[in-house]
């Protein structure tokens, strides 16, 4: 099965209706992309398919064919990416961390459609996504500091 | 630092236990407390530079590795920076004078003229001198007894103090915001990957087993029964995982006979319980008076409920064929050293052949499925003498997790004419708060009892007070004349339970604190002026009256509108933080908590932005507790087993959140994890009260349940 991940081109074997999720966990190396309950539920396994935000535990790995995958290993090298990992690290907008990868990939594909979104649009976004440390207020911080970056970039 | 020593140099009492320097310089800490997520491995490595003079990128934290640190017990009960902080403290200080000692002999200079910047010691700032590296190669230090070495916190030797260090970055954050720093990103060459079989409850038990079937589901290599443990495994991770659910058609499970659900206050006072009088003191008094009150109070059975399912590795032997071990486990237990004697006991290894290191899981609240799955792992890797990874479902998460206890409290009491409080008799209804392995006597393994017919799950043994379990916070810190408290202890839990972040503190402050606005209605006095007639511990009136400036109480209005303003306080323990919040709530087809106010005494203040980390996600998942949550079964055992039917507050949910933190540097510096649950509970009980004219006593505060009580009210 051959799709780009994080910009660089990727042939795998695997079974095509197995979760993609675990390819790549485990066979690409991207561990940022991280089993929360394997339902779709809670968004810690979040990665950009073709650019919009998408749940790889529900997703069968054939759906990823010939498409653009983004994971948080690609987040450094796109601008608005490390933008969004900058703010989060300045922020330190994190308890456990378990949920912010998925986080940040979901906000990194919003910000690259819409670098000026308003709180609904950023609401619905992160309501995708569940966090049981009580780090909202902070990740909200860290998602307000990347957007206004962007803005005195633009 | 002049005084008692810290207690965790009792089992690892030189100086190299803790502080090694290393070849190239740099320098290891070592310490029995492990990174939560809490954000401790910051704050213990700003104390140990601190003390050391030296700068974060020169020190690596070595924690939870039975190998290689200190035993300091368990990271729990909000005492990291307490006991872990005042060991590094009083430790890196111990190496800092030893080595300024040995340097003004090397420089020629006396004692008091050494100074020392990012580990170098020298006469005066920048000028030659001798790095920790140079020193260590001219003495033994690593072999100093740290209680024979006087360690004077007024040391002339400049260094700059904690308190105005700049606070660390969080070392573990980078690679956690990556995609790493996990230990369910760990691989090890050649490991399979294994799920566990388990039913709807922990005490569940496979009574038919297509074992052949099992073994002929794609991508399995290996299946274990061994008693009741069933587990398939195979070197393909989403095959095993496909396997573990195709198993659901290959198995059937016996779930243990369970009381029918209900009310927790229904379910509590129908199960048989042992009664004991633990306080008892003043004398009540005599018969007339003012009106006295009787309230009930409850907390449902509460799940853990994490993002990212327990997870563990174990290889058969050392890694790379490193040292004696005949069995390395990694596990993100909160007491690696006891999780290493309890795997060995229940596996029947010697405690010194089998290695148990810590590595980073998500959010940890208390004894959750760390150390189950690190078992699990463990027999697994000796049954098939392979590296084994196993990682729970969701479903394992919330169902054979242990979980928070149920609790039911009433308070009865009386007012004098004056308005305060001239007795108060306090009863609670609740299990064991503690259940982790080490405690007690016996195994408290969830594999182990599956696997092993001899090993049993241990008679419940709950924390005695002053601490407490289920008496957490129990005691008042309020003045009272007269205080009876009695204690009605359930051995038999339906739900498996263990402690929860706060232990019986989040039900006993949440009632208190509750009980404390109806007694003050009742008393026609304003809710914070009743709390402050009662209470004389100056630090305790301070974080009172700065949260109600915080959220100008003074101009509180009659509510009843639907907009409330509710107020909660509480010392954890009743000798660790201090803890006063407000909570805004509006009311229309839901609860909606609109902003809270905090204010937080937790004595001197370490790592200032690990605590507001800590308070800020105390109070908001204390809010999801009292809003949402509640552990649901049937007869067919757990319902509450996914996301969908154990909803958590989501980003729509969360209030603004404003705290003020009070620094005390001349006092102890006390944890902050655990402050916020019971009071933050009663704080929103109170508002909706405020909110509503309506009192809700039973958590959770779900619409549904609000809607009962307006109906009933």
């Amino acid at each position: 099965m051959r799709f780009t991940l994080n910009g660089s081109a990727a042939d795998v074997d695997g079974d095509p209706n197995a979760p993609l999720l675990y390819l790549l966990r485990n066979d690409c190396g991207a561990k940022g992309v991280r089993f929360g309950c394997g339902q779709g539920n809670c968004g810690a396994c979040t990665v950009l398919i073709d650019g919009h935000p998408q749940q790889s535990c529900t997703m069968p790995n054939w759906s990823a064919v010939d498409r653009q995958v983004t994971t948080t290993e690609g987040l450094a090298a796109d601008p608005v990416g490390a933008i969004v990992l900058q703010a989060f690290l300045e922020e330190q907008a994190a308890q456990c961390g378990y949920c912010i990868n998925g986080i940040m990939v979901s906000l990194t594909g919003l910000l690259k459609q819409d670098p000026g979104p308003g709180d609904a649009a950023l609401k619905a976004c992160l309501n995708r996504h569940l966090c049981r440390c009580g780090t909202h207020l902070r990740i909200l911080r860290a998602a307000h500091r990347a957007i206004a970056r962007l803005a005195q970039a633009r | 630092m002049d005084g008692v020593l810290p207690p965790s140099f009792a089992g690892a009492p030189l100086l190299g236990d803790w502080i090694r320097v290393r070849p190239d310089g740099g320098f290891d800490i070592r310490t029995g407390k492990v990174e939560l997520g809490q954000g401790i491995s910051a704050a213990l490595i700003q104390i140990a530079c601190t003390g050391l003079g030296v700068e974060p990128d020169q020190v690596k934290l070595i924690a939870g590795d039975t190998a290689l640190c200190p035993d300091e017990g368990y990271t729990a009960g909000s005492q990291s920076i307490e006991v872990g902080g005042a060991a590094l403290r009083h430790a890196s200080a111990a190496a800092r004078q030893v080595f300024a000692a040995e340097a003004a002999q090397r420089l020629g200079i006396s004692a008091s003229e050494v100074r020392v910047a990012r580990g170098i010691f020298s006469a005066e700032y920048g000028e030659r001198g001798m790095s920790y590296r140079d020193l260590a190669r001219t003495f033994d230090y690593g072999g100093l007894r740290i209680d024979a070495l006087q360690v004077d916190s007024r040391s002339p030797i400049a260094i700059a103090d904690v308190a105005s260090a700049p606070c660390f970055l969080r070392s573990d954050l980078p690679a956690k915001l990556t995609g790493g720093g996990f230990i369910h990103d760990m691989a090890i060459e050649g490991m399979l990957h294994a799920r566990v079989l388990r039913g709807r409850h922990p005490f569940s038990r496979p009574i038919l087993v297509d074992l052949a079937a099992l073994r002929a589901l794609p991508g399995v290599t290996e299946v274990l029964r061994v008693g009741d443990f069933l587990a398939v495994g195979g070197s393909d991770e989403a095959s095993v995982v496909a396997a573990s659910t195709a198993a659901a058609r290959l198995v059937e499970w016996q779930v243990p006979v369970l009381p029918p659900f209900g009310e927790t206050e229904a379910v509590l006072t129908a199960l048989p319980a042992e009664t004991s009088i633990p306080v008892s003191a003043g004398t009540p008094p005599a018969a007339g008076g003012g009106p006295r009150l009787t309230r009930r109070y409850s907390r449902p059975y509460i799940a853990h409920a994490a993002i990212g399912t327990a997870c563990a590795l174990a290889a058969p032997a050392a890694p790379h064929n490193e040292g004696p071990f005949q069995l390395t486990v990694w596990s993100h237990t909160q007491g690696a050293f006891k999780l290493r004697d309890q795997i060995a006991e229940a596996l029947q290894l010697e405690p010194g052949s089998v290695r148990v290191i810590h590595v980073a899981g998500a959010g940890c609240y208390g004894h959750n499925g760390a150390d189950d799955v690190a078992f699990d792992a463990a027999l697994l890797a000796r049954a098939w003498n392979r590296p084994v990874r196993v990682q729970w479902s969701r479903r394992d998460e919330l169902t054979v997790s242990p979980m928070g206890a149920a609790s039911l409290v009433e308070l009865q009491a009386g007012l004098d004419g004056e308005g305060t409080i001239s007795d108060l008799r306090i009863q609670v209804w609740s299990h064991t708060h503690l259940a982790r392995p080490g405690w007690g006597q016996g195994v408290n393994l969830l594999g182990a009892w599956a696997a092993d017919p001899a090993i049993a799950c241990p008679a419940p043994l709950d924390v005695p007070l002053p601490t407490g379990g289920g008496l957490r916070n129990s005691i008042p810190g309020y003045e009272l004349p007269a205080l009876e408290i009695r204690h009605h202890f359930i051995a038999a839990a339906p739900m498996r339970v263990s402690a929860l972040r706060s232990l019986g503190s989040h039900a006993n402050l949440f009632a208190l604190e509750s009980f404390m606005d109806e007694l003050a209605a009742a008393a026609n006095v304003d809710p914070v002026e009743f709390r402050l007639r009662h209470l004389k511990d100056g630090r305790a009136r301070h974080v009172v009256q700065t949260a109600a400036r915080m959220c100008d109480w003074a101009a509180r209005t009659p509510g009843g509108e639907g907009r409330g303003l509710g107020f909660g306080f509480g010392r954890y323990k009743n000798r660790a933080g201090y803890f006063a919040v407000a909570t805004e709530v509006s009311v229309e087809a839901a609860v909606k908590v609109e902003k809270v106010w905090a204010a937080v005494d937790v004595g001197a203040i370490v790592h200032r932005d690990g605590l507001l980390n800590q308070v800020e996600g105390g109070i908001v998942q204390a809010l999801s507790w009292s809003l949402k949550e509640a552990v649901r079964w049937g007869p067919e055992g757990i319902l509450t087993s996914s996301w969908d039917d154990y909803p958590i507050l989501n980003f729509d949910e969360v209030p603004l959140v404003a705290i003020e933190l009070i620094d005390r540097p001349d006092q102890p510096s006390l944890g902050a994890g655990e402050v916020a649950a019971g009071p933050v509970a009663g704080a929103l009980g109170n508002a909706i009260a405020h909110a509503l004219e309506v009192r809700a006593r039973h958590l959770p505060f779900t619409a549904d349940r609000l809607l009962d009580v307006i109906q009933a009210g």
